[in-house]
């Protein structure tokens, strides 16, 4: 025995000294119980597939033996739906020239625009407003500081009289 | 046989059958694998005994998962070693979850140099160095038993003592060996 190989036997004792005794065979039946495990699984997983296969092509063989005949297709019941004309009292109807338009048009109409009128009355003096009256007879009588009278003194001018 | 003396043809014959599940093939491989992936954890793991035990266990499931045909010893075993590695630290991750990062930090390091050196010359340099430092009694009763190849029984009448007291000095020996080697082990990661 070669010296290497003396070595490798002592170190394989050596090594496997106070490794519990049923370390080893424990190893190897749980080896071998996966070993068993794989080859169900794959036993299992092989017929499935034959399986698979089988069914396959036993149904490629019944369909090109026995080609399937279309199915009755049938047509469903038909719902009738009777309609019946409405009494004339209850037609709104509509005619033509029923009712009368009016158009407007620029020349149909004028425009009237008012406005504030500016100065609607004249402030006229003494002078003037006994000027207005043109020589007729009249008199201006004071009353207060802002209150006076303007008398026509000929009873004819009383109605009113043109001012020139 | 040791597994490194597995011709091509042979592992060709042996991936191949279990490939098939040949529970056999399964058989063999356990004989002549077990042991060698039990010494390449124990160096991973850096000496760790019950996480090189769990590893191992993960490791031959998933060969049972993903085994295939290998056309070389060589190619088998370095197969081998990459999922005895990926179970080492799948198994250290699942046990230290929260530490994970930290955990993968050191393990990478320690696999990275596991990768490249054969873990059964380090082993062997270790048990050399180990053999080196024992008594001289128990050295030479280690080598009469396995470099002289005596029997336990030729070694008993020589000493003069029963062959039940010599088994037990082999065992306290090789026991001492063993905490040696993981210790210096576990100080090298």
């Amino acid at each position: 025995m070669k010296p290497e190989q003396e070595y490798h036997v002592l170190l394989d004792d050596v090594l496997t000294e106070s490794v519990p005794a049923d370390f080893e065979p424990a190893l190897l039946d749980g080896t071998l119980r996966a070993v068993r495990r794989r080859r169900r699984s794959r036993r299992l997983a092989r017929g499935l597939s034959v399986v698979g296969l089988c069914t396959a092509i036993a149904l490629a063989l019944w369909n090109s033996l026995w080609p399937r005949t279309p199915a009755k297709w049938v047509r469903p019941a038909l719902n009738i739906v009777h309609t019946r004309p409405l009494p004339p009292s209850m037609i709104v109807r509509t005619k033509p020239d029923g009712v009368a338009f009016i158009s407007s048009s620029a020349a149909t109409y004028q425009s009237v625009e008012t406005g504030a009128i500016k100065d609607p009355f004249k402030e006229i003096d003494d002078e003037q407003l006994l000027a207005l009256a043109g020589g007729r007879r009249v008199a201006l009588v004071r009353q207060a500081p802002h209150q006076a009278e303007l008398i026509f003194l000929d009873l004819a001018d009383k109605d009113g009289f043109p001012v020139q | 046989m040791s597994a490194d003396a597995q011709p091509s043809e042979e592992i060709a014959a042996l991936t191949e059958h279990m490939t098939g599940g040949d529970e056999g093939a399964y058989r063999m491989f356990h004989q002549l694998y077990f042991q060698r992936l039990l010494r390449y954890l124990l160096v991973v793991t850096g000496g760790r005994e019950e996480a090189a035990r769990e590893a191992l266990q993960l490791t031959l499931l998933r060969v049972v998962r993903h085994v295939r045909k290998f056309n070389s010893e060589e190619a088998f075993w370095s197969w081998l070693s990459v999922l005895a590695r990926s179970a080492v630290v799948d198994e250290t991750r699942k046990r230290h979850r929260y530490f994970a990062f930290l955990e993968r930090l050191f393990q990478r390091a320690q696999i990275e140099a596991a990768i490249n050196p054969d873990p059964t010359a380090r082993l062997q340099e270790l048990l050399a160095l180990n053999l080196d430092i024992l008594p001289p009694d128990e050295c030479e009763l280690i080598k009469r038993k396995y470099f002289a190849r005596e029997s336990v029984k030729e070694i008993a009448a020589d000493v003069g003592v029963s062959e039940k007291a010599i088994e037990s000095q082999l065992v306290r020996i090789r026991r001492k060996l063993k905490v040696g080697i993981l210790a210096q082990l576990n100080d090298e990661t």
